[in-house]
């Protein structure tokens, strides 16, 4: 995987090639992070050889012992780890210890709907919080402002899988509640599913970004480049845009980069709540019998999107901010 | 835009000034009572080149944002601005609006945090061409490349295209230089255009300003510590102390015969050509911060020939000869 990023690094140039370089700081990250869920899944109670090799006292310690063997169970626990992670890397995340599928069929479709949630909910946040701080700015300390700061605290203080529930409570035969529409049948079922569950998970995601953005672009309306910009009449439409939320957005991409993980953790909460068949589900079954394979695929994914969104933020950084671009240049 | 103006370099206040402050008052928009600038008069012929100097906090720059209606929102002014025929009320910033750019063009403090740090400054200047009836848009950036070698850059094509933060100190001021002129305005408000500056850039800077206002007869308002660059440059000035003028008149007289104590301590202590500092240094004390103004003459508690009556007493600024003006109740005690 490595070189394959190191390949591309060097097809696409120097610009990008210091960014790809601190993913090879990600990968360790990926790495440990799976490890560490690697031995955790080892701890928790219950001895997966015995649960599958059947049910309560029938069956005899050779048994137990031989399906333990045939599951690899018995090997040291990094040689464990290094098979599975070889193996992940090459899409095969083996098979599930109790459905009767393979992990990667299983992830598959629900990994699908995970991440069909976090983008919308991320969309519907930042299109909701970015006008609304732009509004907020504008107008220290008048009524929009104020409703929407109020607004912003209630979201920050309410969890996602709260919100979850009283959504379902108010919305009931309004807004479908429950399950899930593939986009085959059709865009409006599909978003009509998915609004109320966004919502739920984007609140408080949109409430940080209203937040940062809104102090960073009290911080630049006041700079002295906007005066700058207002001693030369440029219309207030551009020092809006090109001066004052070009430079008040780069805090907000970092927290877009450090949000990304609770928001797809959350989103496996706001699953369960809205019975959409993601990886949410999915992990909670696996954990509750054991099926291990299942858990450490999901928590891989996880991370690694997590990695990925990281660094589409730091090349996003490069984008919007020249000083960045230009010093790895 | 452009008119040549007639009118020589006076020493006297121009009896009809291209720019006029009157009764400038400027205060917390939260407090009216809490003033920066406390009834400041300042005019400016065409083509003239005037200096505001004081020490740092007495109310410089802000004088210069109310001008071009620029204040923060925490502060708000009153009064009323000439120029030409037009009056225009201080309070109200966006009637001053029309007049930015074309009319009044303003080089700020700082160089450094002037130019927005994500954008070429290019098209900075091209953004503001835009606004002030530059060429079109096919010829625009050729207009940017030809402003920033009026302004004496070296290699105005590469600049043109660098953030600012790839430039040196002295050259962004030369993109904020060329920025104001590309508009033609009458007049400049230079803001310690070279306080942040190393001495030789300085010393370019001004030369390129006094040039550039010499070429093109447009009137600046100098605003500056240091009393050498004044000298140089300019032909009238007002000392300004906490928010007051207190001494104006002919750049020469006042410099060779200071008759504020304040002025004569900025004298004192004015920085030699070879060991000239950025800071005017040795007055014993600082500017009282707004808000809490001293009663009387607000230079009496640093002034050493204050007596008992400077306390109580507000002096008004009088015509003490030679188109020179005082506010000190000794000013005149101390002549002979
Ligand atoms: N936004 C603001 N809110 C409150 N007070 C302010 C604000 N801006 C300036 N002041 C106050 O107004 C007074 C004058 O400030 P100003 O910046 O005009 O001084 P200056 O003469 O330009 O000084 P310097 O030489 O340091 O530039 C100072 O006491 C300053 O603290
Ligand atoms: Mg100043």
């Amino acid at each position: 995987m490595l070189a394959v990023r190191l390949n591309r690094a060097r097809r696409l140039g120097p610009r990008v090639v210091l960014p790809l370089a601190g993913s090879v700081l990600q990968a360790a990250v990926v790495a440990a992070a799976t490890f560490v869920v690697f031995l955790l899944m080892r701890l928790i109670p219950g001895d997966p050889a015995r649960i599958l090799a059947g049910p309560g006292g029938s069956v005899t310690p050779e048994q137990v012992e031989r399906t333990r063997r045939e599951l690899g169970l018995d090997d040291p626990i990094a040689l464990q780890y290094w098979n599975w992670i070889t193996d992940a890397v090459r899409g095969d995340f083996g098979n599930s210890l109790v459905l009767n599928d393979t992990v990667a069929e299983l992830l598959a479709d629900r990994l699908v709907i995970t991440l069909q949630l976090s983008v919308y909910a991320f969309t519907l946040a930042v299109v909701l919080a970015i006008p609304l701080s732009l509004v907020a700015a504008r107008r220290q300390g008048a009524i929009a402002d104020k409703l929407s700061r109020l607004a912003g605290a209630t979201g920050v203080a309410v969890p996602s899988f709260w919100l979850a529930l009283l959504l379902i409570i108010v919305a009931q035969g309004v807004l479908p509640t429950f399950g899930y529409a593939p986009l085959s049948e059709g865009l409006g079922a599909h978003l009509g599913h998915m609004l109320l569950p966004a919502l739920a998970l984007g609140a408080g995601f949109a409430t940080l970004v209203f937040e940062t953005t809104r102090a960073g672009l009290i911080d630049t309306l006041s700079s002295d480049y906007v005066r700058t910009a207002r001693a030369f009449q440029i219309p207030e439409r551009r020092i809006y845009g090109r001066y004052a939320l070009r430079n008040a957005f780069l805090p907000t991409l970092t927290i877009f980069g450090l949000e990304a993980g609770a928001l797809m953790a959350g989103a496996l909460l706001v699953e369960n709540a809205f019975a959409l068949p993601g990886m949410g589900r999915l992990i909670v079954q696996g954990v509750l019998s054991r099926d291990y394979p299942v858990v450490q695929a999901c928590i891989l994914v996880i991370v690694v999107v997590f990695v990925a969104v990281n660094l589409l933020m730091d090349l996003l950084y490069a984008v919007v901010d020249p000083r960045v671009r230009r010093s790895r240049g | 835009m452009t008119e040549t103006p007639t009118t020589p370099m006076t020493e006297t206040p121009p009896a009809d000034p291209l720019l006029a402050l009157d009764r400038v008052e400027i205060g917390l928009a939260a407090d009216p009572q809490v003033r920066a600038v406390d009834g400041l008069d300042l005019r400016v012929a065409p083509g003239e080149a005037v200096a505001l100097v004081g020490e740092s906090g007495s109310g410089k720059s802000v004088t210069a944002y109310a001008a071009l209606g620029l204040l923060a929102p925490a502060l708000r002014a009153s009064g009323t601005l000439r120029l030409g025929a037009s009056s225009y009320d201080l309070g109200d910033p966006g009637a001053l609006r029309p007049l930015r750019g074309g009319e009044i063009s303003m080089i700020f403090q700082d160089p450094g945090t002037s130019l927005n740090p994500v954008m070429t400054v290019g098209r900075q200047l091209e953004d503001v061409l835009r606004r002030h009836g530059g060429p079109p848009r096919r010829e625009r950036w050729r207009r940017v490349v030809d402003l920033l070698a009026e302004v004496g850059v070296a290699a105005p094509d590469r600049v043109a295209r660098a953030y600012p933060f790839e430039l040196s100190g002295g050259m962004r001021q030369r993109v904020l230089i060329a920025m104001a002129l590309s508009c033609e305005p009458r007049l400049l408000i230079a803001d310690e255009p070279t306080t942040a500056l190393d001495t030789t850039v300085q010393a370019q800077i001004m030369d390129l300003l006094m040039t550039l206002v010499r070429d093109r007869g447009m009137a600046m308002l100098f605003i500056s510590h240091d009393l050498g660059l004044v000298a140089g440059s300019c032909r009238r000035m007002y000392v300004m102390y906490a928010g007051r003028v207190v001494e104006s008149g002919p750049v020469a007289d006042v410099l060779r015969r200071p008759r504020h104590p304040y002025t004569k301590a900025l004298v004192g202590c004015r920085p030699t050509a070879d060991r000239r500092l950025a800071r005017l240094p040795s007055i014993p004390g600082t500017v009282p911060p707004i808000g809490s103004m001293p009663s009387g003459c607000r230079f009496a508690p640093r002034c050493p020939i204050a007596v008992e009556q400077c306390r109580t007493a507000d002096p008004e600024l009088r015509a003490v000869g030679g188109n020179v003006s005082v506010a000190c109740l000794r000013a005149s005690e101390e002549e002979s």
